[in-house]
C-alpha cells in the first residue's frame, strides 16, 4: 500500500479537510489541558494526573489487554484465512458477529460467566464445583473476560478485512512457488500469503489495537476493577465535576495520543518490515486456532442465551435448579420504546448521510484518478472516541451550538463514514475508466451519472454499507453521551445506564441492542437477495468487508 | 475535415509510437494498424478524456477548430471498445438509449429496435445484457455507439470478439452508417482483414 | 397588640394571596414547556414511577417531562459547569436533577444553583422545612435551593431462612465474614452505596464523631479514619472474591444476594426488600435489619440549576412530585417504596388516609424500629475518603 505523505501534492483537498476535522478535537483538548477552564497551570494538572492512584498500573493492564487480544485475533484470522482459500467460509455468520455491538456481547458474557451467571452455574454443576468458589472471571484482574469479548469481535473484523485483501494477491504465483518449494497449502498461506496480507492490513490492525487500548464500553462492563483500564480512568477524570481533574484527564488523553502516534510509527515499521512468520511451521497451532475458535463461538452463544434467560428471570438462587421466570418482566420493554425510536432515527440519518457523502467523495476521488483509499480514512478509526467526542463538543460550544441530536448525528457520521468508505472504495476504484469515457461521450452530467448509473450499479453494496453504518451508529456510546449532553437516549446509552442497575433490565436492553443492528443486516441481506434477481451481471457484488 | 498533424502520445514521459498525420474527409475511415501493445488504444482513449500520466502532443483540428484540451473530442464522438462494457443493471434497450441522452425526441425506442434488427438482435431490447453471449453483447455495444449519429466514431478493435459471419454483418453496418452520416471513422486494429474495403486509408503505426 | 396581630394576619393573608397569584403565573408559564429531568435510571420500578407521573404532569399541567436516565449525576453537573464557564446562563440542558450530598455541596459552592424556590411551592406547606435532615444536606444548609423528595436510611438485607442471627454491628459483621468467607461484600466506592457503607464503618469505628460533622480538615483525617482502615484491611481478607472485585452498585449486590452467593445485601431504601418480595425478585423469607448503633440516613432532593431552560415547568414538576398523592404512591412498596418527606400531621384527614392505608410489606422495619438515623458526615469529607480508599486498595488486587 503506497502511502502519500500528507504534505505531498498527491493528497487532495477532501482528505486535507478530513485531517483538519481530526486535528480540531485535539486542539479543543489542548485548550482544556492548558488550563483555560481550571485557571491553573498545566503543571498542576500534570501533578494531579501523576498523583492519581495506580494510573500506570491501569495503563500497563490496558496495553496487556490490547496486545493479547490483538495477537489472538490475528492468530485466529490467519487460521480462518488459510481455510477460506480452500473452502468458502460462511459469510453470513461473520456478518452476524460484525453487526452486534461490542457492549451487547460484553453484557451477555458478563451475565453468562460472572458469579451467578448462566454459564457459571452450568460449569459448577458439570464439574461439581462448590458454588461459593472464588472465581475471578470475567471481571478478573488480568482482563481475561475482556480479552475474550474483544477477540470474538475483532477476529471477525480482521477476517473480514483480510479475505478480500488476500484474494487480491497473486495467489496463483504463490502456489506455484510453494509447490516448487514443497510447501503444503497451509504452509504456503502462512509463509507466503499471510505476511503480505498483514503488510496491507496494518491500518485495520492498528484500529483493533487502539480499540482494545482505549475503549470505554467493554472496559466498563467486563474490564478489571481496582484499578480499571486506562480508558475508564481517563473518562472518569474527564467527566469529573472538578476542573482540575478534568484538566488532568485532558492531559492524560494528550499523552496517550502522543504515545499512540509513536506506537503507530513503530507498528507500521515492524509490520511492513519483512517479518518472517515464526509460528508457521507448527501445524499444532492451526488445531489450536480451531479449538480456540469453537470455544469463542460457544462463549458467543452462551452470552446470547444468558441475555435471553435473564430478560425474563425474576430470581434464580444457585440452590435452585431452575429460575423463577415471569413474562411480567417484559413490561420493562415499554421503557425501551423511546430509546428504540431514537436509535433508529439516528442510525437511519447517519446511514443516509454517510452513504451520500461517501458516494460523492468517491466519485470525486475517481475523477481525480485516485486508485487507493488514503490512510487518512483509517486515522478516524485510530483516534480514540473520548478525545474525539470531547474535542468536538468543545467546538460545538465554540460555534454557539449546544449538545443535542444533531451533534450526535455528526459524531456518528464521522465514525460511520470511514467504515463506509473502506467498504465501498474498492468497487469504485476498480471500475473500468472506459465506462466513464462512454458516459462522458453520451453527455450525462455528473449528477445523472451518479444517480442513473453508479448508485443502482452498486446498490447491493450500498445497502450493505448502509447496514454497516447503521450498526456502527447503534454501537456508539461515548459520542452519544458526550455530544448529546446526556439528553439523547439511545438503546446503547440505556444499556450503559442499566449495566450497574438491575440485571433483568440490563439483559433486556442488551438484547434490544443486539437485535436492532441485526435486523438492519437481515433486511440488507434480504433486500439484496430480492433485488436484481433478474440481472445476471448484478450478482456477486456486495460481499462487503465490514466490522 | 478531421486533421491529425504529428499526433503522438506519451505515457509517463515515454513516447509510445512515431507521430501520425492524416486528413479525413466526411464519410472516410482511417485504419490505424499496428502490433498490439503499441498504444493504439491509449491514443483513442486520449481523444476522449484526460488520464493522469498520459500526454497527447501534435495538432488535431475538427472542421477548422482545434481540439479542446479538456473536453477533447468527447462531445462529438462515440466509441466501440474492445469489451462490450455494458451496464449490468440496465436492459439491452436501456443500455443503448443511454448514448442518446443528448438527443431530443421520443423516437429513441424506434431507433433502438431498428439497430438491434440490423445487427441480428431483433426483439432483444428488454433482455438482461449479461445473459447474452459475448458476441451478442459486443453487438449491443456497437448499437450503442451507432445510436446517436455522432460526427466521429472511434473503433477500438470492435470485431475481435465476433465470429466471421457476424463480423462481416457488423462491419458492413458500421461503415455504412459512417458513409451515410458523412462522419469520420478511426479504426484501431492489428488484423488487416478488419479494414473496410476500397478507398479508405491505412496508417501503419510503429 | 391586637393591632399588630391584625396587621400580621393581614400581611400573612396577603402574602399567601400574592403567593397563590404567583403560583398561577408559574403554572401559566409552564404550559407547553418540556422539562428535562436528570435522574438515575438503573431501576425499572423507579423509572416506571417517574414515567407514570410524567404522564400525569402532561395531563394536568400541560408540562412534558423527559426522564434523562443517567448512570451518575456528576455527568450532568459537568454539562452545567461547561455552560457556566462559557457564560451561557440560559437554555441549559438540565431542568431538574435528582441530587444530594457532595454533588449538592459542589453545585452550591460553584454557584450552579439558581434562586431559592422551595418555600414558593404550594406542596411544601406539608413539609417541615425546619427538620434538620431537610434543612441541611450532609451538614450543608439547603437554603431552599433543593426540595426534599424522599428519605433514605441504610438497611441491611438478609434471608431469615438462611441466616437466623444477622450481625448487627460492624464487629459482628467482621466475625461473620471470618466464619463465612466470601459471603459478604459492599459496593465499590465511589458508588453512592459503597461510600455510604464506608460512612457507616466510620461512625462505628471512629472516636472523633463530632469532627465529622464539621468541614473537612486535612490534619484531622488520619486520626478520624485510621480505625476505619484497620477495620477494612481485616474485613477485605474475608470478602467475596477476597476483596479483589466489588459489586458496581447496590443493585448488583442485591442480584448476588438473590442468587444466594452473598448472605447480606444493603439498600438505602428501607422498603426496597419488601418491594422486591412483592414483585418476585426476592424470596418471601427475606427481611431487613439495622445495626444496634443505628444506620446512616439522609434525604434526597430535587434541584433546579441556574441555567434551567424551563424553570416554570421545573417548579410545577417538583411541586407535583411533592403532593400527598405522589408521595404516598412513591412510599407504596408495590410501586417504589421510598419513604415520604411529608410531615403527615400537617395533612388533612383525607390525605392522611393515603399514608395510613399503605401496607409496608413483610420486610420493612417500622419507623420506630429504624430509630433516629445517624447523620451524614459533612459533605467535604466524602471526596478525601473516596480518594484514600482508591489509594489504599487500587492495584493491590493481585
Amino acid at each position: 500500500m503506497e502511502r502519500a505523505l500528507f504534505w505531498e501534492g498527491s493528497v487532495n483537498w477532501i482528505e486535507r479537510f478530513f485531517v483538519l476535522i481530526l486535528i480540531l478535537p485535539v486542539i479543543g483538548l489542548l485548550d482544556e489541558a492548558y488550563g483555560r477552564y481550571s485557571g491553573v497551570s498545566w503543571i498542576q494538572g500534570l501533578t494531579r494526573l501523576w498523583s492519581e492512584p495506580a494510573l500506570i498500573e491501569s495503563l500497563i493492564l490496558s496495553v496487556w489487554v490490547a496486545s493479547v487480544s490483538l495477537v489472538i485475533s490475528l492468530f485466529i484470522a490467519r487460521a480462518i484465512s488459510a481455510k477460506t482459500l480452500q473452502v468458502n467460509d460462511s459469510q453470513l455468520w461473520r456478518s452476524v458477529l460484525l453487526a452486534i455491538p461490542h457492549s451487547a456481547l460484553a453484557i451477555g458474557l458478563l451475565l453468562a460467566l460472572s458469579a451467578g451467571g448462566v454459564g457459571w452455574r452450568w460449569i459448577s454443576v458439570i464439574f461439581e464445583l462448590p458454588l461459593d468458589q472464588q472465581y475471578l472471571f470475567p471481571r478478573d484482574p488480568w482482563g481475561i473476560g475482556m480479552i475474550v469479548s474483544l477477540v470474538i469481535k475483532e477476529s471477525a473484523f480482521l477476517i473480514a478485512i483480510a479475505i478480500p485483501i488476500t484474494k487480491r494477491l497473486p495467489l496463483r504465483s504463490y502456489q506455484v512457488i510453494a509447490r516448487q518449494a514443497g510447501l503444503t497449502q497451509i504452509q504456503c498461506h502462512h509463509q507466503l500469503i499471510w505476511p503480505q496480507a498483514i503488510r496491507l492490513m496494518w491500518p485495520a490492525i492498528f484500529v483493533v489495537f487502539v480499540f482494545g487500548l482505549t475503549n470505554l464500553e467493554v472496559s466498563l462492563i467486563l474490564g478489571p476493577d481496582q484499578p480499571q483500564l486506562i480508558g475508564v480512568r481517563l473518562f472518569q477524570l474527564l467527566t469529573d465535576p472538578d476542573a482540575l481533574n478534568r484538566q488532568a484527564g485532558a492531559l492524560g488523553l494528550l499523552i496517550m495520543l502522543v504515545g499512540l502516534a509513536v506506537v503507530s510509527g513503530v507498528f507500521h515499521r515492524s509490520v511492513r518490515a519483512r517479518v518472517k512468520d515464526r509460528l508457521s511451521d507448527a501445524m499444532a497451532f492451526t488445531h489450536g486456532a480451531t479449538v480456540l475458535r469453537w470455544a469463542l463461538i460457544a462463549a458467543f452463544w452462551l452470552s446470547i442465551v444468558s441475555l435471553l434467560m435473564w430478560s425474563v428471570t425474576m430470581r434464580w438462587s444457585v440452590f435452585e435448579p431452575l429460575p423463577h421466570v415471569s413474562l411480567n418482566a417484559l413490561t420493562s420493554l415499554k421503557t425501551l420504546a423511546s430509546p428504540f425510536w431514537v436509535s433508529l432515527s439516528i442510525g437511519l440519518a447517519t446511514g443516509v448521510i454517510a452513504i451520500v457523502l461517501a458516494v460523492c467523495i468517491l466519485e470525486y476521488l475517481v475523477s481525480k484518478g485516485q486508485k487507493r483509499l488514503h490512510w487518512v480514512w483509517w486515522a478516524f478509526l485510530w483516534l480514540p472516541a473520548l478525545p474525539m467526542a470531547s474535542g468536538l463538543l468543545a467546538w460545538i460550544y465554540f460555534f454557539g451550538g449546544s449538545p443535542g441530536l444533531w451533534p450526535v448525528v455528526l459524531g456518528h457520521t464521522l465514525i460511520a463514514l470511514p467504515y463506509v468508505m473502506i467498504v465501498m472504495s474498492d468497487s469504485w476504484f476498480d471500475r473500468d475508466r472506459r465506462h466513464d469515457m462512454f458516459l462522458k461521450q453520451a453527455g450525462l452530467p455528473v449528477g445523472r451519472r451518479i444517480l442513473l448509473i453508479w448508485v443502482p450499479r452498486h446498490s447491493r453494496l450500498l445497502v450493505l454499507a448502509f447496514a454497516l453504518a447503521f450498526a456502527v451508529s447503534c454501537a456508539l456510546y461515548t459520542q452519544t453521551i458526550l455530544l448529546g449532553g446526556g439528553r439523547v437516549e439511545t438503546l446503547m446509552t440505556e444499556l450503559m445506564v442499566t449495566v450497574s442497575g438491575e440485571r433483568r433490565l440490563a439483559a433486556l436492553t442488551g438484547l434490544a441492542n443486539l437485535l436492532l443492528p441485526l435486523i438492519a443486516f437481515a433486511l440488507a441481506l434480504w433486500v439484496n437477495r430480492l433485488s436484481w434477481s433478474h440481472r445476471a451481471g448484478m450478482q456477486g457484488e456486495g460481499y462487503a468487508d465490514f466490522r | 475535415m478531421l486533421i491529425f498533424d504529428e499526433v503522438a502520445v506519451e505515457r509517463s514521459g515515454q513516447r509510445l509510437f512515431q507521430p501520425v498525420s492524416f486528413t479525413l474527409e466526411p464519410g472516410e475511415i482511417m485504419t490505424l494498424q499496428g502490433e498490439s501493445g503499441l498504444g493504439k488504444s491509449t491514443l483513442l482513449h486520449a481523444l476522449i478524456a484526460q488520464e493522469p500520466g498520459v500526454e497527447i502532443s501534435g495538432q488535431i483540428t475538427l472542421d477548422g477548430s482545434p481540439m479542446d484540451p479538456v473536453t477533447r473530442l468527447s462531445a462529438e464522438s462515440q466509441t466501440v471498445f474492445q469489451e462490450p462494457l455494458l451496464f449490468p443493471h440496465l436492459s439491452v434497450g436501456a443500455n443503448i438509449e443511454l448514448s442518446m441522452y443528448r438527443l431530443p425526441g421520443a423516437s429513441h425506442r424506434v431507433r433502438v429496435n431498428q439497430l438491434l434488427n440490423d445487427l441480428g438482435l431483433g426483439g432483444m431490447a428488454a433482455q438482461d445484457p449479461f445473459q447474452l453471449s459475448r458476441g451478442q453483447m459486443m453487438r449491443v455495444a456497437v448499437a450503442r455507439a451507432l445510436a446517436p449519429h455522432h460526427r466521429i466514431l472511434l473503433l477500438d478493435e470492435p470485431l475481435s470478439a465476433l465470429d466471421s459471419e457476424t463480423r462481416e454483418q457488423v462491419k458492413h453496418r458500421i461503415f455504412e452508417q459512417i458513409r451515410e452520416d458523412g462522419a469520420y471513422g478511426i479504426l484501431v486494429t492489428h488484423h488487416p482483414e478488419d479494414r473496410p474495403q476500397g478507398g479508405d486509408m491505412v496508417c501503419l503505426m510503429r | 397588640m391586637i393591632f399588630r396581630l391584625i396587621v400580621t394576619t393581614v400581611l400573612l393573608a396577603s402574602v399567601q394571596l400574592v403567593q397563590a397569584a404567583d403560583w398561577q403565573a408559574v403554572e401559566a408559564d409552564a404550559k407547553g414547556q418540556t422539562v428535562y429531568f436528570y435522574a438515575w435510571g438503573g431501576s425499572s420500578t423507579i423509572n416506571q414511577y417517574i414515567e407514570r407521573w410524567a404522564q400525569i404532569a402532561e395531563e394536568r399541567h400541560d408540562v412534558k417531562v423527559e426522564h434523562v436516565k443517567v448512570d451518575d449525576i456528576s455527568v450532568a453537573i459537568q454539562g452545567i459547569q461547561t455552560a457556566k464557564r462559557v457564560g451561557r446562563s440560559d437554555q441549559g440542558s438540565v431542568d431538574v436533577m435528582w441530587i444530594n450530598g457532595e454533588n449538592f455541596a459542589r453545585m452550591k459552592r460553584d454557584g450552579l444553583m439558581g434562586t431559592p424556590f422551595v418555600a414558593d411551592l404550594p406542596s411544601s406547606k406539608a413539609i417541615n422545612l425546619d427538620d434538620p435532615t431537610i434543612a441541611a444536606d450532609f451538614s450543608v444548609p439547603t437554603d431552599g435551593l433543593e426540595a426534599p423528595w424522599g428519605r433514605a436510611q441504610l438497611v441491611f438485607i438478609y434471608d431469615q431462612s438462611r441466616l437466623s442471627q444477622p450481625p448487627k454491628s460492624m464487629d459482628a459483621l467482621l466475625n461473620y465474614a471470618k466464619n463465612n468467607p466470601g459471603r459478604v461484600t459492599y459496593p465499590e466506592p465511589p458508588n453512592f452505596h459503597g461510600t455510604t457503607f464506608l460512612k457507616q464503618v466510620l461512625w462505628e469505628t471512629t472516636e472523633q464523631q463530632d469532627w465529622l460533622q464539621k468541614p473537612y480538615v486535612e490534619a484531622r483525617f488520619e486520626q478520624v479514619t485510621s480505625p476505619m482502615w484497620a477495620y477494612l484491611d481485616s474485613l477485605h481478607l474475608h470478602l467475596w472474591r477476597k476483596g479483589r472485585e466489588f459489586p458496581d452498585s447496590a443493585e448488583v449486590m442485591m442480584d448476588l444476594f438473590a442468587d444466594g452467593i452473598l448472605d447480606i445485601a444493603l439498600s438505602f431504601n428501607p422498603n426496597d426488600a419488601s418491594q422486591r418480595i412483592l414483585d418476585g425478585r426476592f424470596a418471601p423469607s427475606v427481611r431487613t435489619y439495622i445495626h444496634e448503633m443505628g444506620t446512616v440516613g439522609n434525604t434526597h432532593f430535587l434541584a433546579i440549576p441556574f441555567n434551567a431552560d424551563a424553570r416554570a415547568g421545573a417548579l410545577v414538576w417538583i411541586n407535583l412530585l411533592l403532593t400527598p398523592e405522589a408521595q404516598a404512591e412513591k412510599a407504596d412498596p408495590s410501586v417504589w417504596g421510598d419513604p415520604t418527606v411529608i410531615d403527615e400531621s400537617r395533612l388533612g384527614s383525607e390525605d392522611q388516609k393515603l399514608f395510613r392505608s399503605l401496607n409496608l410489606g413483610p420486610a420493612t422495619l417500622s419507623a420506630a424500629d429504624r430509630g433516629v438515623p445517624l447523620s451524614e458526615p459533612h459533605a467535604t469529607w466524602v471526596e478525601p475518603i473516596e480518594r484514600a480508599w482508591k489509594e489504599r486498595y487500587f492495584g493491590k488486587a493481585r
